[in-house]
């Protein structure tokens, strides 16, 4: 009787489970959005995306990384901001980073990643990124996705067109986003802009052999905004464009008032020419400060220096070094293609896409067909130097990329799109809808002479409705289309950290191959490292308790400590004794009004710790290591100032007898 | 500052633009089978944030002939954008002002690019409040022409041809009620006589 | 008849499984991880043999020195010399408990020991710490073999 309603049971369950597996098959949603082509952007668990993207984190002040097609976030690389969790600006070694000429600067915004380059192509050696608010340059090593580098930008107000990088990493540039008085004379009327105030453009050489930064020459040039720059290739190897705002000059309601002049410009400087008055001693060195600060591998430490001049190069007295060419309407991104004879203008409220020609630029210059100059640099004719425009693209131009058969992608805020030009003709080929308002994209390979293709990101600053809303702020994002063939297609959206503006993508395999995976005990040569349990200590210095404490999976040593007063600065010099990829420990302790230590292995940090009370403290490891994980753990106690207490640290001592060692050492403020 | 705040027709605006979501694609994201939604952030659906131009001019009845204008010239989806935009609207009596058949001229497919061509010098990419404009100044607009700003006596005209009468400020922009249509000037004179 | 349903709808639910998996089908080209990462420095050892190890007498008094210090470095933490376990078991008379290539090999490859050897396998059954791979090489594996003799008297 009861066997047919069984049946029927059974046959419902296998029509949902087969109704389960089909829908299974259909990538949710996505497959009507993208033509069936979602599954471009799936990689299987347990496989490696194609690229790298290397993601500026806006007002994070981080970079972030992300696998493509896939959007997976892997690493969130600590920069301009502080970040509690790997205790990067909070651990004794790495406060350094964060020192400026104002002093210890928690946060910065970072706007433009740019890869090293050899050749015009990607190296994978190292990212660089800018600081916008207070100007500076980072680089970040890519064998240990930390910043090992940090350079202050003097005599700039702001350093927005930054880092973008020469053909072989000869130079990384920082051009002042906003121009200030300069010099002795500083304490002047803002209205006096016009006046008194300058911009520069620095370059900043870059050690072929380890990377390390070093401002090479700092170019004045007359107060404007400088916004984005690229540099040429190719051809065009030796010369750095610089898109500029304002040629107005205004100093108050810029929405208004830097939109007066119908073409604002870009800036070409002939870098080589400014290296031959370098060397013929045209430079004059000027006095300011700024931070010089350097992550040492080897120390696990980093030392801020003070340096205290720079060489400025004058146009004035450097003919021949830098010109201006007129673009439409406050050119915005200013970028060279793969051949490097076209440089594209996209002026932010122009209904056209200038394309100027390496070429007519040369050709101007030798005819000396200028248009008048300005502040007494030559203004190239915009004629003479044009390629041409494309008409019509799209609405407020932002920036291009390139692939490697001859197309460019602008972005458009306004229209919110990506449009797809050819380079040569100028026409239109197709367009596609991003959701929602475009800032930057990023074709991979898009700003080097050999363009990877295959996909272009787009980097959308709203997102309204495109995800589970999480309040007032939503997430911000990135879109993954394919260029591959005749039409873009969006076959991904996934979220990204802060804000993301510019963005870089690398192959996977120029950049894993030289991934760090342990930093070598014998090699750690920090002042405060513990090598081996027999060097564990506890050391009072004044009112300082310098604890040198080793930890392995999973135990620290010592974890016992007493002596500790109030009054004290306990200093936990933490080394990681593991030899073993991917097993960090983490140390924290109740209380700490900073952050937790993040220990890699083989590394020696070091956390602060100032007790304010008396009590038993305990500390442990923060980072899942093992099984017994949760015993990795231990206790500090703190006793009153005056207190007889002797300073005593210990690991695996058995407890005393009841009421024997209690007695002998009670807490007796005097 | 009268000419500002023109209380009657932001009440309206508020008022009328409540019944405007009605058209709303569905979006429902646990519907497998959701296609594309055409354009972009018109269909966001949000009641409750500060209106910006396009519903704004939407909820306007002098307007209705600009909204038509706007969706045929496809700019709808632009003008929702973040901007931030400065629309100059003419009212439905400025377009009156036209040679007869204009407007129905513009409407027509094939005159899709002029359409857009006017549209977008009516449009410009900051937000300029009223108190913003000065004698003389120069208005970059989204077409690549410009507009020149006169201010007289607190009447603020352009082009010496439409004076703004009302001013309503949007989400992404400003709205400023406009009295004349605006011609581009790349154009000239003889713009209009080709329809 | 149920059974014969049940191996129905087994098979309808595979062949959907296959038909799906063709359908995502999209990987990109594999990547090969041990190409790639053997530049690194971090030493994965490979399995030592018998005949690799040659143990002499009186002891090499040099090699003593220097497994000494990787002990002090990368062993004390877990190891004592006594016979008191720690995390890991205590270094008292382990030369005359394991041969010198059990010692070896766990020392230089953990990972293929704990998969593989039953007594690595009860070890870590009662320590519950699986041994860290604390890249040491072959050499440095036979200093310290040399420092354990030393520890367990022999001269």
């Amino acid at each position: 009787m009861k066997l047919p309603s069984h049946k029927s049971v059974l046959l419902t369950g296998v029509a949902v489970i087969g109704l389960l597996l089909l829908q299974g098959c259909k990538p949710r949603g996505a497959g009507s959005v993208a033509g069936g082509d979602a599954s471009k952007a799936y990689v299987a668990p347990g496989k490696y995306d194609e690229f790298y993207n290397f993601v500026s984190g806006g007002f994070s002040g981080q970079m972030s990384v992300y696998g493509i097609p896939s959007g997976r976030l892997f690493r969130v690389i600590p920069v301009f901001s502080v970040d509690p969790e790997k205790g990067y600006g909070y651990s004794e070694e790495t406060k350094a980073m964060l020192n400026t000429s104002h002093g210890f600067v928690p946060w910065d915004d970072l706007h433009h990643p740019a890869l090293s380059v050899t050749n015009g192509e990607h190296d994978g050696r190292w990212a660089f990124g800018n600081a916008n608010n207070t100007p500076r340059i980072a680089r970040i090593d890519l064998k240990t996705f930390r910043t090992a580098e940090i350079i202050e930008i003097p005599n700039s107000g702001g350093n927005h067109s930054s880092p973008f990088i020469t053909e072989n990493s000869e130079y990384v540039v920082a051009g002042t986003r906003f121009s200030v008085p300069m010099g002795d004379k500083v304490d002047v009327p803002i209205s006096t802009y016009k006046e008194n105030f300058k911009g520069t453009v620095s370059f900043i050489s870059v050690d072929p052999n380890n990377g390390g930064m070093k401002i090479a020459f700092q170019i004045q040039t007359p107060g404007v905004n400088y916004d984005l720059a690229r540099a040429g290739k190719g051809k065009s190897h030796g010369w750095m464009f610089f898109s500029c705002y304002n040629s107005e000059q205004a100093n108050t309601l810029l929405e208004v008032n830097a939109s007066q002049k119908d073409k604002d410009f870009i800036m070409a400087v002939n870098w080589k020419k400014a290296e031959e008055y370098v060397k013929a001693g045209k430079g004059v060195k000027k006095s300011v400060k700024y931070a010089h600060n350097v992550y040492d591998e080897s120390k696990h430490m980093a030392t801020s220096t003070i340096e205290n001049e720079v060489l400025m190069l004058d146009p004035k007295d450097c003919p021949d070094m830098v010109y201006y060419m007129p673009c439409p309407k406050s050119p915005h991104g200013c970028d060279t293609d793969p051949t490097g004879e076209y440089i594209v203008g996209s002026g932010k409220l122009a209904a056209v896409i200038p394309v100027f020609s390496f070429t007519k630029i040369q050709e101007a210059i030798a005819a000396k067909n200028y248009d008048g100059n300005y502040e007494g640099i030559p203004v190239l004719k915009y004629e003479a130097v044009l390629h041409g425009e494309v008409q019509k693209p799209g609405l407020g131009p932002l920036h291009t990329e390139f692939d490697a058969n001859g197309n460019a992608y602008t972005s458009f805020f306004v229209s919110s799109e990506i449009v797809k030009w050819n380079v040569k003709d100028l026409k239109v080929l197709d367009r596609v809808p991003t959701y929602y308002s475009i800032g930057h994209l990023c074709v991979p390979g898009g700003p080097t002479k050999k363009p990877h293709g295959k996909y272009v990101i787009a980097y959308n600053k709203i997102t309204k409705d495109r995800y589970l809303p999480t309040g007032p702020e939503l997430t911000q994002s990135a879109q993954l289309y394919t260029i591959d063939g005749d039409k873009m297609k969006l076959i991904l959206d996934f979220p990204t950290i802060g804000e993301p503006h510019y963005a870089e993508a690398i192959p996977a395999d120029l950049v894993m191959k030289n991934s760090t995976k342990i930093y070598k005990i014998e090699e750690n040569k920090n002042p405060w490292a513990a090598l081996g349990d027999n060097n564990a200590r506890v050391e009072r210095k004044g009112n300082e308790v310098h604890v040198y404490m080793t930890s392995i999976r999973s135990h620290f040593t010592p974890d016992n400590i007493e002596g500790v007063k109030l009054g004290d600065v306990v200093y936990f010099h933490v080394t990681n004794l593991e030899q073993d990829w991917d097993v960090p420990h983490g140390f924290a302790i109740k209380g700490a009004n900073n952050a937790e230590l993040l220990i890699m292995p083989g590394e020696t940090q070091t956390l602060a710790w100032k007790p304010d009370r008396v009590g038993v403290f305990p500390m442990y490891c923060t980072d899942f290591c093992s099984a017994l994980h949760q015993e990795m753990q231990g206790y500090v106690r703190v006793s009153p100032a005056g207190a007889n207490v002797p300073l005593t640290f210990s690991t695996g001592k058995t407890a005393p007898a009841p009421g024997s060692a209690e007695k002998k050492d009670t807490a007796k403020p005097k | 500052m009268k000419k500002y705040f023109n209380l009657p027709i932001i009440a309206l605006v508020l008022f009328i633009s409540g019944c405007n979501n009605e058209k709303k694609q569905s979006s429902d994201s646990n519907n497998a089978d959701v296609t594309v939604t055409a354009g972009g952030q018109e269909n966001v659906k949000d009641d409750v944030s500060q209106k910006d131009v396009v519903k704004v001019a939407i909820g306007s009845p002098d307007h209705t002939t600009l909204v038509a204008a706007v969706k045929q010239a496809e700019l709808v989806t632009a003008l929702s954008n973040a901007g931030p935009f400065t629309v100059f609207a003419p009212t439905n009596a400025a377009f009156d002002k036209l040679p007869a058949g204009t407007v129905d001229g513009l409407m027509k497919d094939d005159k899709k690019p002029d359409l857009q061509d006017i549209l977008q010098y009516h449009v410009t990419t900051s937000a300029l409040k009223a108190e913003f404009f000065t004698d003389g100044m120069n208005i970059g607009m989204v077409n690549g022409g410009n507009v020149t700003v006169s201010v007289k006596d607190g009447k603020i005209m352009l082009n010496g041809t439409a004076t703004i009468v009302a001013s309503v400020p949007a989400s992404n922009g400003m709205v400023h009620v406009i009295d004349a249509v605006l011609l581009p000037r790349l154009n000239d004179s003889s713009f209009v006589e080709r329809f | 008849m149920k059974l014969l349903t049940i191996s129905a709808s087994l098979f309808i639910g595979a062949a959907l499984f296959v038909s799906c998996k063709e359908g995502a089908k999209k990987d990109p080209p594999p990547v090969d991880v041990t190409e790639l990462t053997k530049n690194q420095p971090e030493t994965h050892g490979t399995e030592i043999k018998e005949g690799d190890i040659n143990l002499g007498t009186p002891l090499d008094q040099a090699l003593v020195t220097s497994g000494k210090a990787t002990y002090e470095l990368k062993c004390q933490s877990c190891h004592r010399l006594t016979e008191e376990k720690l995390v890991g078991p205590g270094w008292k008379d382990v030369t005359k408990k394991r041969q010198p290539v059990w010692i070896m090999n766990m020392i230089t490859n953990v990972d293929m020991m704990l998969e593989t050897d039953p007594e690595a396998q009860k070890l870590l059954e009662q320590c519950m710490v699986r041994m860290p791979n604390q890249n040491i090489n072959k050499d440095q594996a036979r200093e310290v073999i040399e420092f354990m003799r030393s520890n367990d008297g022999e001269k």
